[in-house]
């Protein structure tokens, strides 16, 4: 049993301040009598004193339209409200109406949404969030050619007769799918088919109300007007945020956020190391601070050795990253070719080159063991990998042998990115040693999603690409479809379905699973799916389930792992004197 | 003298003016597609073509060098005319394609931090060199010349980012005597500013000074044995006097050369010394940029970094003219 | 590039004054200087040792039973963030140096390998850059004239780019230009374009003193005497000139070959060089970085061995100089 593990079942669940227990995620939807505010006291809090937040890089986007970033999501919740969201108390997560006052109602199983708004929400200034703000809000993320970056769940769901294009390039248009009631106290989406999922999606920023008369496009990313318990003070892109108190948010609308710090300052551009040696030896400003995206590495083996002595800043827990590698079936057509790369990864080096047991668990599936309903627990290569990890190279040289014309000259696509090089080479050693000839293509960070996407013919497309995914909501329908099903795919771009995965079985089963709406029968039928695809086209090499290890300065209290986004959460986080 | 300095006027602009084009062609012609680089995460083809127009790269490339240029002289005008209009005042970068924000903002941003590092190196490494070479010089063949002699062999051996993990190792981590390198503005927290500094300055100031040891042993030595020298000590004047005076003033113009060609190189973006101490100057925005394949921001710090370059050079050859009027170079 | 191989500039440019002394030949003299100077048989044992293992690498794997790539799981700490186990990286009998951590790779395998990666590229680097800084150094100081004129603006601009950033710079651009014309993608074009990239940056250094020289050589006596006798350009150049020049261009390639070496590892370090899996100093000390503080030998390896390397370079450029002037100022 990892180090990691021992640790988790000697300390248990606990008290705030001391949330070392493996944050599986999920998030069920909440009863109804925890709807309103105010959001539960955390024990032991305090009010006051300044949280100090250090991160490596800055926010890539704060513009609600504008952000798909795991930390982003999760921190911006201090300024920005959606229609639903995540609510983490005592380690579980939850989804609870925000801007919504019920979690939506569909008299037509699906296609149509309607969600009561409460009433008397106030921006930092003072002026009422109206339901046509909420509208906009979702409107003006349809000119994503000026607000890149976001999701694009709105324009994927939502109908669109008129063909709107979004108020920057069409500002006489309409988005018709969206409609207030008379009364501004109900909003209704009529979807161009059934999503049971609806309320999750809506977790997302482009749900998020805006005003119209204060939209400054893309500035709005350095102020976006703020409906949360702080509001932006000052935002130096590249080097630091201020945040204070929203004298307007009234914790009793707000089932799901505190605010015990009386200011927030966010510093960006530390380095991996510093960091992360300040927050081990809680130094300096390290002391009331935490980090949102530097994790325990050159620290880790220290810290979990010594586990005890940091047991009140100790965070680990599990991400909802799958890492995987992603078969081209484009470019890799030979299913005994596909079937000797699962045979031959070695998994243990694989996980090794991340950092060791405590960088994750080995995966079969890329469905988190947590989602009980949709997990499978099936052999891949002919055996469990959580007990026997290593390459089955013999294995693989015998399906080889099955093709003997078939291509076995592999491009491996990977970021140059952490560990990811390291993994890489794992892979590249592991299929080497099974017959293959690898060649590496090493891909910058910036653009990497888009340039493995490319289907265009006349680029290189790699053949094997090293890629994660984290699910957009906590259900197999935020994991199964975007990564597997072939009619997410344009003859020019694969997006999420990095394995071009369009067999024509696979699609009747996924065009089925459509009709479902039903979220247990939903996660069973995608369950089984997902099942067929790695084991029987060989679709995807699943490696491991992330881990994440973080420690915060011995002054803060209340931070706690967030099922919905997989992060360490400043959300409740309160400062000691 | 005035002819002299228009004419390396003249030259420095006619050699920037050359490199931006080099730059300007290598970086938005050959790479596969800026307009791609900039899209994001969700493209589409329309999306594309819409980011190639804003970014004006569907027009003809020598049409697309002149907006750039007159861009940096007189300000530009991205979408003029439509809602979405963007004015970018002279000298305009362009946009940076990972945080829209504008170039000209972020080199100003980040370039206090590297002079920072070049401001305290510079002159610990003249200290260093000078004092080194001059000790060195005067006590010719006694160990304390060899020392000073290993110690600038030494410098000229090592490298920046050997030297400062291993000093990082040893004063931070093991020893504790400093905190972790940074910067912060000396405006607000002067003290603070000097002690995150100090690695990067030490660091610096010691590989560097190497040069300035030799040059400034050899070139003493060299000038003691002149025969002139000889004269104004059977003249009688005092050792010291013949040192400091007639010594240095002839030994000083190669140092000035060398001085005025580093710290042009220094302030051009000491990128190995920002990446290793974590400081975020503008070398370590170019390291970042090429990681984001963010072009503006890169042609943007590789220009400033020449233009530094450039004007070093100029000011090296004006103080070399005035210092030893024998020399008119071409 | 480098700015500690400036030394070099003033003390060769005094070996011009050296006439030819009849009796033996300057070649003999100053090889019977270099064999009685102790400092330089050290140095070119160390540089022997490096480039013999460089050469030996692939006898290594036979002996160890095992290859630079290979990943050696069990001896790494699992539980424990995947570190060496063992003191000192992890260092035994089968694994001299240890092993890497995360990967559990041969450290001693990965550095003599790295050592053939690194100074392969560097020293066909280095040849590449002194054929061109030769040739245009000669044609530019020879012909003079707008030749002359041209050719030092080329030098001028180039030296004005910041170097290293530029090459960091327009690394992947280049390299996408290769892989657009054909070529593999992966080393088979990283290496060309790190080649390419650091001779480019080199050759000036080169090319400027040549000029210098030729410029002085040109309007000596003897030039002028085979002018006289009707000597052809092209004889001037080849057979007056070039063999005159010998002794600059080796004390300059002796001085500059150990920056050819850290520019290679500097720009690799910064991510621009070779790729997974292949083994170089310089991705080495990039590696290291992140377990210095637990791993300290991973660091200290390649690091200590670039010093010796370039310590080595720098006395054997040293010794060599100061055995070709016979008024070296020691």
């Amino acid at each position: 049993m990892s180090l990691r593990n021992k640790f988790l079942a000697s300390v248990g669940a606990l008290a705030l301040g001391a949330t070392a227990m493996s944050m599986a995620p999920t998030a069920q939807a909440a009863t109804p009598a925890s709807w309103s505010g105010p959001a539960p006291a955390v024990k032991g809090a305090v009010t006051g004193g300044t949280l100090t937040i250090l991160n490596q890089g800055d926010f890539e986007h704060i513009d609600p339209a504008r952000n798909y970033v795991g930390g982003t999501l999760d921190f911006y919740r201090f300024f920005i409200r959606t229609l639903t969201q995540y609510r983490t108390i005592n380690g579980k997560t939850e989804l609870v109406p925000d801007v919504a006052a019920d979690l939506g109602t569909t008299p037509d199983n699906g296609k149509t949404w309607t969600f009561k708004l409460r009433p008397n929400l106030k921006y930092e200034d003072g002026s009422k969030i109206t339901c046509q703000d909420l509208k906009y809000g979702t409107m003006r993320s349809y000119n994503d050619e000026i607000l890149d970056g976001g999701t694009t769940y709105a324009e994927d769901f939502l109908q669109n007769e008129t063909g709107f294009k979004g108020p920057y390039t069409d500002p006489t248009g309409d988005l018709t799918s969206i409609t207030c009631s008379p009364k501004g106290d109900a909003i209704t989406y009529k979807l161009a088919y059934a999503v049971p999922y609806f309320a999750y999606v809506t977790t997302f920023g482009s749900f998020s109300p805006v005003p119209k008369a204060k939209d400054t496009k893309q500035n709005y990313d350095l102020r976006p007007v703020s409906s949360g318990p702080y509001k932006i003070e000052s935002y130096n892109r590249g080097k630091n945020m201020t945040l204070i108190r929203n004298k307007n948010w009234d914790p009793k609308s707000d089932p799901l956020r505190w605010n015990y710090p009386d200011k927030i300052v966010v510093k960006f551009g530390y380095e991996q190391n510093a960091l992360e040696n300040m927050l081990f030896s809680d130094s300096g400003e390290a002391k009331r601070a935490m980090s949102l995206d530097t994790q325990m590495v050159t620290n880790l083996a220290e810290a979990l050795t010594y586990s005890p002595l940091f047991k009140d800043r100790l965070y680990a827990f599990d991400s909802p990253y799958a890492r995987y590698l992603a078969i081209n079936m484009d470019t890799v057509t030979d299913i005994n070719v596909r079937k000797a790369i699962q045979c031959a990864v070695n998994l243990e080096t694989v996980l090794l080159a991340a950092g060791g047991t405590n960088a994750g668990m080995y995966a079969n599936s890329l469905i988190p063991t947590s989602l009980k309903n949709a997990y499978r627990n099936f052999n891949v290569c002919g055996r469990d990998v959580h007990t026997s990890p290593t390459g089955q190279t013999d294995a693989a040289k015998a399906l080889l042998a099955k093709s003997p014309t078939a291509k076995k000259d592999l491009i491996l696509a990977y970021r140059d990115k952490g560990t990811e090089p390291a993994r890489a080479a794992a892979v590249q050693q592991a299929l080497i040693a099974a017959g293959f000839k690898v060649t590496m293509m090493k891909l910058p960070r910036a653009g990497y999603y888009t340039r493995i996407g490319q289907r265009d013919v006349g680029v290189v497309q790699p053949d094997v690409i090293q890629t994660s995914w984290g699910f957009d909501w906590a259900a197999a329908s935020g994991i199964v479809p975007a990564l597997l099903d072939g009619r997410t795919m344009s003859p020019t771009d694969s997006h999420s379905n990095y394995s071009r995965q369009n067999e024509p079985s696979m699609q009747a089963l996924f065009a089925k699973a459509d009709m479902i709406t039903d979220p247990v029968k939903s996660d069973k039928a995608l369950g089984d799916l997902e099942q067929k695809i790695v084991v029987d086209f060989a679709g995807v090499v699943p490696m491991y389930i992330e881990a994440s290890t973080f420690m915060t300065g011995s002054k803060l209290g209340g931070v706690q792992a967030d099922g919905g986004y997989g992060t360490l959460s400043p959300l409740a986080a309160f400062v000691r004197k | 003298m005035l002819a002299y300095l228009v004419r390396r006027l003249i030259g420095g602009a006619t050699v920037m003016v050359l490199v931006s084009i080099f730059v300007f062609g290598l970086f938005f012609v050959l790479p596969a597609d800026p307009a791609r680089l900039a899209c994001g995460k969700s493209c589409t083809p329309e999306l594309m073509a819409e980011i190639r127009h804003t970014l004006e790269l569907d027009i003809p490339l020598p049409a697309q060098y002149f907006r750039f240029v007159k861009g940096i002289v007189s300000g530009r005008t991205y979408l003029a005319g439509s809602e979405a209009q963007l004015d970018c005042a002279a000298p305009c970068l362009g946009y940076s394609y990972q945080t829209d924000e504008l170039v000209t903002n972020l080199l100003k941003d980040r370039a206090p931090a590297t002079l920072s590092i070049a401001f305290g190196a510079s002159i610990l490494w003249l200290l260093i060199g000078l004092s080194s070479g001059i000790v060195s010089a005067l006590r010719r063949a006694t160990w304390i010349d060899k020392f000073s002699q290993g110690a600038a062999l030494a410098g000229a051996s090592l490298q920046i980012y050997f030297v400062g993990l291993v000093l990082q190792f040893i004063l931070v981590d093991k020893l504790g005597w400093l905190s972790s390198p940074g910067y912060v503005s000396p405006n607000d927290y002067p003290m603070e500013w000097a002690q995150g500094m100090i690695l990067p300055w030490l660091t610096l100031g010691f590989l560097l000074s190497a040069i300035y040891a030799r040059l400034t042993r050899a070139g003493m030595i060299e000038v003691m044995s002149e025969d002139y020298i000889r004269t104004a000590r059977a003249k009688g004047l005092p050792s010291r006097r013949v040192n400091f005076k007639h010594v240095m003033r002839a030994a000083i113009t190669p140092i000035i050369t060398v001085f005025g060609l580093d710290l042009g190189q220094l302030l051009g973006g000491a990128v190995i010394t920002e990446y290793v101490f974590n400081i975020p100057g503008l070398g370590k925005l170019a390291t970042e940029a090429v990681s984001n394949v963010d072009l503006p921001v890169i042609v943007g710090t590789v220009l400033v970094a020449a233009v530094f370059i450039v004007i070093a050079n100029i000011v090296v050859d004006l103080v070399y003219m005035i210092l030893d009027p024998k020399v008119r170079l071409a | 590039m480098s700015i500690y191989e400036k030394a070099s500039v003033i003390p060769a440019l005094k070996l011009i004054e050296t006439a030819p002394i009849t009796g033996r030949s300057p070649a003999a003299i100053a090889w019977s200087h270099l064999k009685s100077d102790r400092t330089a048989w050290i140095s070119s044992f160390f540089v022997f040792i490096f480039l013999f293992i460089g050469v030996i690498a692939p006898i290594f794997p036979r002996i160890l039973h095992t290859t630079p790539d290979a990943f050696h799981p069990e001896t790494l700490d699992a539980d424990l963030g995947a570190m060496p186990i063992g003191s000192f990286g992890g260092i035994s009998t089968q694994h001299w140096f240890g092993v890497e951590p995360r990967t559990g790779r041969d450290i001693f395998l990965r550095f003599v390998f790295g050592a053939r990666t690194s100074l392969s590229i560097a020293l066909i680097a280095t040849v590449i850059a002194t054929v061109i800084g030769v040739s245009i150094g000669l044609i530019s100081g020879f012909f003079g004239g707008k030749v002359d004129q041209v050719l030092s603006r080329l030098m001028e601009i180039i030296l004005a780019f910041p170097s290293i950033l530029f090459a960091l710079a327009i690394t992947p651009v280049l390299e996408s230009v290769l892989t657009r014309a054909g070529l593999p993608d992966g080393n088979g074009v990283r290496i060309p374009v790190m080649i390419f990239v650091i001779s480019t940056f080199g050759w000036p250094y080169i090319a400027r003193i040549v000029r210098g020289q030729v410029i002085s050589l040109r309007e000596r006596e003897f030039i002028e005497a085979a002018r006289a006798l009707g000597a052809s350009r092209w004889h001037l150049v080849f057979r007056e000139i070039l063999p005159n020049l010998w002794a600059p261009i080796l004390v300059t390639v002796a001085l500059n070959i150990p920056t050819f070496i850290t520019t290679e590892a500097a720009l690799t370090f910064l991510g621009a060089g070779v790729i997974e899996p292949t083994s170089d100093w310089g991705a080495m000390l990039l590696a290291s970085v992140p377990f210095y503080r637990v791993d300290p030998m991973y660091t200290f390896i390649p690091g200590f061995a670039l010093f010796i390397l370039v310590l080595a370079f720098n006395l054997l450029g040293d010794s060599v100089r100061d055995a070709l002037d016979p008024k070296s100022s020691r």
